[in-house]
């Protein structure tokens, strides 16, 4: 246990040095800004501006790229340190000084707190950026049979309108706790993305490959299930990789959505148990 | 014949990597989802051909302007700092200048697309021989759906012959996957890290799908984005000016890479 | 026989005031140094005294900032293409690729000047001491082993200029005297031969000068 803490402790310091880290968090609020710049302009539903539309709105991609570029982002932090200490040789380093259980261990805490960090870190900047910037107070909503809906004066006022289809009511009752929520889903799938770069580079040294690996798992899984759902005639494209990171907000018929915390904490999961096995059991992984 | 041989050994080296097989991986799965997509609407395969699978693959806005190039860079991208990290000092002295060094890393990009390009087309026409029939002119589908199918043309094009159609397309993604790669790796030369190249390239390609503006350098690849092929929509690129904005992409890239070969130290 | 380079000029090398920084650092501080063709020049100097630099420079892999290099009758500058010196060299880790076997590396790279045969090839691996059936990828090899396949692309071709950083880097002492054989050989063939290097016993034995590289100079070695 000591010897995982000590790796973990120098993998945050050497993390926190190193330019990509800076690079993804600079992508992070750049996007965001860019989303809000986009809502600005726009006037989604209603004429009335709110920072927490506008924020949430960011995220979701209705008003900018940021859900394009999370992947990218999130394995920027520390998803290809592994691939770099096996590239220069400094894994053999390591692997003197603490044992192989310890070094992986350390890695997928790091990995998972830094980009945890550096990514909540940027949205609630941004979040920060959009209150200064516009209200910070919902537009007019109304309830209609016990459910709360946003005011727009072109549809009926007895017309619920869905949005948001996650935590539909949550909104309503406690926009920051609302904010903080899906700002606390996002991180999780950040945090995903970094561990797929992780089990990646245990195949692969190439580093760029290690980064673009999950992106490319990000939009081409996301096409993969658009279309599947489509033949198949089921609402895939639910569960698809980048509704899952953002989209969900607004996105799908139910209301609630409450399962996509543990979708993602499941596969950070599931994802740490391979990569910890993996690298643990391979002979060559020195090489 | 120094040019030729380095750019002939550019080639084996690049082909040589096993991540060339993702190329007809992701056309066979391609392929399969069109098949598959087809299959399922009102009348099915049976009075489709290949021309029809074909179209929706390489006319299908998301694959085109999105999954082709993201996939594409990721094959390409370290072509040039693979070199620059220990290589380059055992292949520069062996060439007469760094000026062919230079070109045969330009002459690899344009045979790396043209072989990624005509592995997806085949390996696409390929998979669909099982399902779907031969024939030179378009299918019965088009005429039954009247072209509204992913990747359909608008019904005026019907006088066209199909293989003219599919070249246009083949050399629209030909062109472009060129010039973009070009792009892109010559970026990662310049900062020394493919990463920023690849960076670059992936979001050159989001912002090319989510503004779709004439200037979005993967806009360019797809076919029916161009005013001659979706009814003369306002703001729409002409395929002249697609081609224009390749080549100066390309040629920019080509220069300034030349520039940065002559003068930087490896 | 000469292959390269203009033998009416005395020097195989000539090099004259020749200043080069990295970054804000002065390297090396007017280098002027002449090799005659069938002689050997060993440069000695402190880790990070620009040894490799030098050898660099002398091949056009970099450019001086000021001074003149001319090697084999090429002078090394930025204009016309950037041309290089045809030189055999040996610098750092050789960066072959790693998923090809050390044959199909010598190959990929005799291919570029197309002077010798894949008999040639076979028969530069084998003076190494290497195997050219071994089917195993670089990756596979040992240091040692790089190390030769990094010799033997560097003589295979028989250039009339060799450039060694460090040459014995990882040898056993066994192959380092084939080695030291070897460059007594190519001497006598007329070869020009820069070598850089750490091990003073290695270079007394078979150097015809010895000079030191210290703070950016280079001069004559003494003791």
């Amino acid at each position: 246990m000591a010897n995982t803490v000590r790796v973990f402790s120098s993998e945050v310091f050497r993390s926190l040095r190193r330019w990509p880290t800076a690079l993804a968090f600079l992508l992070v609020v750049g996007f965001m800004i860019q989303g809000l710049i986009s809502y600005s302009r726009s006037g989604f539903l209603t004429s009335h501006h709110s920072a927490y539309l506008a924020y949430l709105l960011a995220i979701d991609g209705s008003s900018g790229y940021w859900v394009g570029i999370l992947p990218l982002a999130a394995c920027l932090i520390g998803g290809d340190s592994l691939a770099w200490d096996r590239k220069t040789g400094f894994i053999r380093f390591m692997l003197t000084r603490s044992s192989r259980r310890a070094y992986i261990l350390g890695k997928i805490a790091s990995v998972t707190f830094l980009t945890g960090t550096v990514v909540l870190s940027g949205l609630l900047l941004s979040f920060l950026i959009a209150s200064i910037w516009f209200p910070l107070a919902l537009p007019p909503w109304h309830m209609v049979s016990g459910t709360a809906t946003i005011t727009n004066p072109a549809v009926p006022p007895t017309q619920i309108l869905p949005w948001p289809t996650f935590l539909h009511n949550l909104l309503f009752s406690h926009p920051f706790v609302y904010v903080l929520v899906v700002s606390g889903v996002v991180t999780l799938s950040a945090i995903a993305w970094a561990n797929v770069a992780m089990l990646i580079s245990l195949w692969t040294t190439k580093i760029y490959l290690v980064l673009a690996g999950p992106w490319l798992v990000y939009v081409g899984g996301t096409f993969l299930f658009c279309v599947l759902g489509l033949i198949i005639n089921l609402p895939l494209v639910n569960y698809a990789p980048v509704v899952l990171s953002g989209a969900f907000i607004g996105h799908g018929k139910e209301m609630t959505r409450a399962e996509i915390p543990f979708i993602w904490t499941g596969f950070i999961i599931l994802t740490a148990i391979v990569t910890y096995t993996a690298f643990t059991r391979r002979k060559d992984i020195l090489d | 014949m120094n040019f030729l041989s380095m750019l002939w050994c550019e080639i084996l080296i690049c082909f040589s990597r096993r991540r060339w097989v993702a190329a007809p991986l992701f056309a066979f799965v391609l392929a399969a989802l069109v098949l598959a997509d087809i299959g399922t609407r009102r009348w099915g395969l049976q009075p489709a051909n290949q021309w029809d699978i074909l179209l929706g693959v390489f006319n299908n806005k998301f694959i085109v302007v999105v999954l082709l190039p993201v996939v594409f860079l990721a094959l390409v991208t370290d072509s040039i700092t693979f070199d620059t990290e220990g290589r380059a000092h055992l292949t520069l002295v062996r060439l007469p200048s760094r000026a062919v060094w230079w070109w045969s890393k330009v002459g690899l990009m344009g045979a790396a697309s043209f072989v990624y390009v005509s592995v997806m087309f085949l390996c696409v026409g390929f998979t669909s021989t099982p399902a779907v029939p031969l024939q030179w002119s378009w299918s019965r589908l088009v005429l039954l759906s009247g072209w509204a199918y992913p990747g359909g043309l608008p019904i005026s094009h019907l006088h066209t012959p199909p293989p003219v159609i599919i070249l246009k397309i083949f050399g629209l993604i030909w062109l472009g996957l060129f010039a973009l790669g070009t792009a892109v790796a010559t970026l990662g030369f310049i900062t020394r890290y493919a990463i920023i190249g690849w960076i670059a390239g992936a979001v050159a390609v989001l912002v090319s799908y989510g503004t779709w503006s004439v200037w979005g350098p993967t806009l360019h690849l797809f076919l029916s984005a161009h005013r001659e092929f979706n009814g003369g929509v306002p703001g729409s690129p002409t395929l002249w000016w697609s081609v224009l904005l390749d080549g100066a992409m390309l040629t920019a890239s080509v220069l300034v890479g030349y520039l940065f070969t002559l003068r930087r130290d490896f | 026989m000469i292959k390269n380079g203009d033998r009416s000029r005395s020097y195989a090398i000539e090099a004259t005031g020749v200043v080069k920084s990295l970054g804000q650092n002065l390297i090396l501080k007017g280098i002027n140094l002449r090799v005659n063709y069938g002689e050997v020049v060993a440069i000695i100097g402190p880790n990070g005294s620009g040894k490799t630099l030098l050898l660099r420079l002398l091949c056009g892999l970099a450019y001086p900032d000021q001074g003149r290099i001319i090697t084999g009758g090429r002078v090394i500058e930025p204009k016309a293409g950037g041309a290089l010196a045809d030189v055999g060299l040996l610098l750092e880790t050789p960066g072959f690729l790693p998923h090809l076997s050390g044959l199909n590396n010598l190959r990929l790279l005799a291919m570029l000047r197309q002077r010798i045969t894949d008999a040639d090839v076979a028969a530069a691996m084998r003076q190494v001491g290497l195997d050219p059936a071994d089917r195993r990828p670089v990756r596979a090899y040992s240091t040692g082993m790089r190390q030769r396949l990094g010799i033997a692309q560097a003589v295979m071709e028989r250039p009339q200029i060799l450039l060694l950083d460090e040459p014995t880097n990882g040898l056993d002492p066994e192959y380092t005297g084939e080695f030291l054989n070897m460059l007594r050989e190519l001497r006598g063939q007329g070869v020009a031969i820069v070598w850089t290097s750490h091990e003073m016993e290695e270079v007394t034995v078979v150097a015809d000068r010895i000079l030191a590289l210290r703070s950016g100079v280079l001069a004559d070695f003494n003791g």
